[in-house]
């Protein structure tokens, strides 16, 4: 039994899920970037699929004797930075359905598989399938009407959440869109450009974050006094307080169901919670960072990632 | 290989997940400008190694520009958010 870390050596979340394996499961690593100057592969086809072997700075790994993957971050591959554009994208191409393809194949149990991975991140899919495993979502919309989003926006407030692309890269500077109230009087006829999804803005109490597995589940709930952070935690981490929190059955339940169906073993769950307890459902991250939370909150939660790698 | 836009090759595999590596750009705002995008405000700085979500990091990868019809290497910088 020989579980493969599949991501950065400076991914927090993989260092910790590699230390709380420790003593109970051999540990490989392959870091993506140390290919192909590092790091290669060598692979033969057979009657029963790929026999393959990697070539790591810390020696072979035979893909035989992987059981179970741990998918984590990556910065991307390590090719020769005096390659020309149309070098690096054969290489990256090759390199992506080559070496992808011998990994996704294993037939091990995946945390979680890299093509699941990638359509959890279609949020709009998520959220659909969430409201279907009985998740409480809050009222939203996508829309490219401008009027539509404008009527929308009248009936409460509500805030603008981006789809996927989060960061804003212009003017030479650096930012980022938050969860922000928004107002129909803000709302033009750029709504057009691109879908744009609206949010009732949930009157929450607090925020949670919570690992959840095919077969455990812990977190934390997440509180501040400051305006800003209440509305988005990110913005703000110094005003955080966390406390060790656990979702009711039935929302453990749905959260499980949804993982199922998105194909993961394992999710980072966002909520808000209510006056009224109301658990709402904002997202899952099948990669989302939960390291910090281990030490701010006091929580094992590598430990849940080690157990479902390990098959409970 | 799957070009068509409602997916892209590297939506999966070790390449990154979308819409997470963006290009430094000096490039201002049009009229075309989608609405979402007003709503971008700068990120606290980070004063400790990065553990927590949504923050940014920056890579350099290799590009390429003309001097002079002559093709020369050089780097480009993309941002990486969590």
């Amino acid at each position: 039994m020989t579980v493969l870390i599949l991501g950065s050596g400076d991914d927090a979340e993989a260092c910790r899920v590699a230390e709380a394996l420790r003593g109970r499961a051999p540990v490989v690593w392959f870091d993506p970037v140390w290919f192909p100057e590092l790091a290669g592969l060598d692979a033969e086809l057979g009657a029963s699929g790929w026999q393959a072997r990697l070539i790591t700075p810390d020696g072979p790994i035979d893909l035989d004797d992987v059981t179970a993957v741990y998918y984590g971050h990556s910065r991307g591959y390590g090719f020769p930075s005096g390659m020309s554009e149309p070098e690096m994208r054969f290489a990256l191409i090759e390199t992506r359905f080559g070496l992808g393809g011998l990994l996704a194949d294993l037939p091990v149990r995946w945390v979680s598989h890299p093509s699941a991975v990638a359509d959890a991140e279609y949020r709009i899919r998520q959220m659909a399938e969430a409201a279907r495993c009985g998740l409480i979502l809050p009222r939203s919309i996508v829309t490219t009407d401008s009027e539509r989003a404008r009527a929308f926006l009248d009936e409460q407030p509500t805030v603008y959440k981006t789809i996927m692309h989060k960061v804003v890269a212009e003017q030479d500077l650096i930012k980022l869109v938050y969860t922000t109230p928004v107002t129909a009087d803000q709302v033009d006829d750029r709504v057009a450009l691109a879908p744009h999804l609206f949010q009732a803005n949930v009157p929450k109490v607090f925020d949670v974050r919570v690992v959840v597995t095919l077969t455990a589940c812990a977190g934390a709930s997440i509180h501040s006094d400051d305006p800003g952070a209440r509305q988005d935690w990110r913005t703000d981490y110094d005003s955080l307080t966390y406390r060790p929190c656990r979702p009711p059955d039935d929302v453990v339940r749905g959260c499980q169901s949804l993982l199922s169906s998105l194909g993961l073993r394992a999710g980072v769950f966002d909520f808000s919670v209510d006056v009224s307890g109301v658990w709402w459902f904002l997202e899952v991250g099948p990669t989302a960072r939960w390291a910090w939370l281990e030490s701010a909150a006091g929580l094992d939660l590598a430990k849940l990632f080690a157990d479902e790698l390990l098959g409970g | 290989m799957d070009q068509t836009p409602l997916t892209r090759g590297p939506d999966r595999f070790p390449e990154g997940l979308a819409g997470r590596e963006v290009p430094l750009s000096s490039a201002v705002p049009t009229r075309f400008r989608p609405l979402g995008m007003d709503f971008a405000v700068p990120p606290l700085p980070q004063l400790d190694r990065h553990e927590k979500p949504t923050g940014t990091s920056q890579q350099q990868q290799p590009t390429q520009y003309t001097n002079d019809s002559k093709v020369e290497n050089d780097t480009t910088t993309v941002t990486v958010t969590d």
